[in-house]
């Protein structure tokens, strides 16, 4: 039998739907009857679509009335005249749209919160470092004696237990008793400094000059090891330099958290 | 389910477009059931179905200002919820190859007459209840899944929710004669889905003249 006297797929799917001419349909009824390859794939269809017939209505989860606030929230307040010439597609992108704005304002709500916790967790621990430094200028004159070396002795254990414990005793041994020095520097030119902001300027100066005194004997291999000292914490200048970065990264932090949220509402 | 009285659903609709939403909601009452299960055949996956329902029905309030008034409302309903799950499973692109390799390894030949024994044993035999298989109805719903959306669309608005080809046109902005096509290749392909994964089903449901 020749191939393009069979019925097609499609006019089979069409003629089991009864969309063909009254003509079509008298010439596909003929053909049919005398051919068994057509008639076969013409059950096939029929099979499939009763199949399909047969899927059962799937029960409804719930109902999808639309509550109030919905409706409120969706209401067309444009006049009707405007919003005629408005399709459906855009309207479910805006739909959509606002499903992804929602997640993303809840998203950035939460990383302000961190970002805001994590700017106060750093501007306590800055505030500690300072305090603990400030005290060391007065462990020359040797009124605060106690609380300036109990408060070092407090702080350097929780903040880098490896420097204390462990690593070498005899750089840290050195480091003290530049730190020393420097406390009997400071007096000279802090002394007009009494409040507690300007101080740390001078204990920041005294950690510059710490690292600079130690630089000459060593000159290219220490550097690092001088940055590392000058941020010890467990030596004033150094805990007095951590404690303004951290500060610092403090109210950076409030300020972007700041921008941000008035970016957002606006 | 009973069709609305046509004068009632134009008054319904008018007053939709003028932000009426119990009227509107009159709306969801009666076509819920359509919606729904067009969009579980569609994508398989019941709380998904759900949730694209509902957004369709957020979606067409929001909308309706711009239903033509004389048009098919369902028609127009469901092509906003042809689009959305169309966007969705677009997004989530399950099974992405398996349409395309597992159909075009075997032409099968027609004439095994398995759709017959599947027809036969699921529908005839218990024809009361008309109930086919938990595992038949899987294995229909994956066969659908597998098919390019636009035939998945145009087969299961004609051969599940049994729309006319002319609102099939409406509904996917298409001409009859795509409709027509769309149709015919996406029962001959399901056909031939149904046939290679006749192992999934239990015994009685196989071809019994292998």
């Amino acid at each position: 039998m020749a191939q393009d006297r069979h019925l097609t797929t499609e006019q089979l799917s069409a003629y089991l739907d009864k969309q063909l001419s009254a003509q079509e349909q008298a010439a596909f009824d003929v053909h049919l009857q005398s051919c068994q390859q057509c008639q076969n794939v013409l059950d096939d269809l029929r099979q499939t679509v009763a199949l399909l017939h047969a899927l059962p209505q799937p029960v409804l989860p719930r109902s999808f009335v639309l509550p109030a606030e919905v409706i409120r929230e969706a209401a067309p307040s444009a006049p009707v005249a405007a919003m005629r010439t408005s399709a459906p597609a855009p309207l479910h992108i805006d739909e959509g749209r606002r499903h992804v704005e929602q997640r993303a304002k809840r998203r950035q709500y939460v990383l302000r919160r961190t970002l805001r916790a994590m700017s106060t967790i750093a501007a306590v621990i800055g505030f500690i470092f300072l305090l603990t430094a400030i005290p060391i200028p007065l462990h020359a004159g040797g009124a605060s004696t106690s609380s300036g070396t109990s408060g070092g002795a407090a702080s350097a254990p929780a903040n880098n237990p490896n420097a204390s414990a462990s690593a070498q005793p005899s750089t840290t041994m050195g480091t003290h008793t530049a730190a020393g020095q420097n406390a009997g520097t400071a007096p000279a030119k802090g002394t007009p400094n009494s409040g507690p902001t300007p101080a740390p300027t001078s204990q920041l100066q005294n950690g510059n000059q710490h690292t600079t005194q130690q630089s000459p004997p060593a000159p290219v291999s220490d550097i690092l090891q001088n940055i590392g000292a000058a941020l010890d914490p467990t030596v004033s200048g150094g805990r007095a330099l951590d404690g303004l970065l951290l500060l610092a990264l403090a109210i950076l932090g409030f300020v972007l958290s700041r921008i941000w949220r008035s970016a957002r509402t606006t | 389910m009973a069709k609305l009285v046509r004068d009632d659903e134009e008054q319904l609709i008018a007053r939709s477009q003028h932000g009426d939403g119990n009227a509107f909601n009159l709306l969801v009452l009666h076509y819920q059931q359509t919606t729904y299960s067009f969009v579980l055949r569609m994508l398989g996956d019941p709380d998904t179905a759900a949730d694209v329902t509902q957004d369709t029905f957020i979606a067409a309030f929001r909308g309706v200002a711009s239903f033509h008034a004389g048009s098919s409302f369902r028609a127009w309903l469901l092509r906003i919820a042809s689009n959305m799950a169309c966007d969705h499973w677009r997004r989530v692109q399950r099974r992405p190859a398996e349409s395309l390799d597992v159909l075009t390894d075997e032409e099968e030949p027609h004439g095994e007459s398995l759709l017959s024994v599947l027809a036969a044993t699921s529908i005839e035999g218990n024809p009361e209840e008309r109930l086919l298989t938990q595992e038949l109805q899987e294995l229909i719903q994956s066969g659908l899944q597998s098919l390019p959306l636009d035939q998945r669309v145009a087969v299961v608005l004609c051969d599940v929710e049994g729309f006319s080809y002319e609102e099939i046109a409406a509904s996917t902005q298409s001409a009859l004669g795509t409709v027509r096509s769309r149709i015919a290749r996406g029962r001959a392909r399901l056909r031939t889905y149904l046939y290679q994964h006749r192992e999934l089903l239990p015994r009685p449901y196989r071809l019994s003249n292998e």
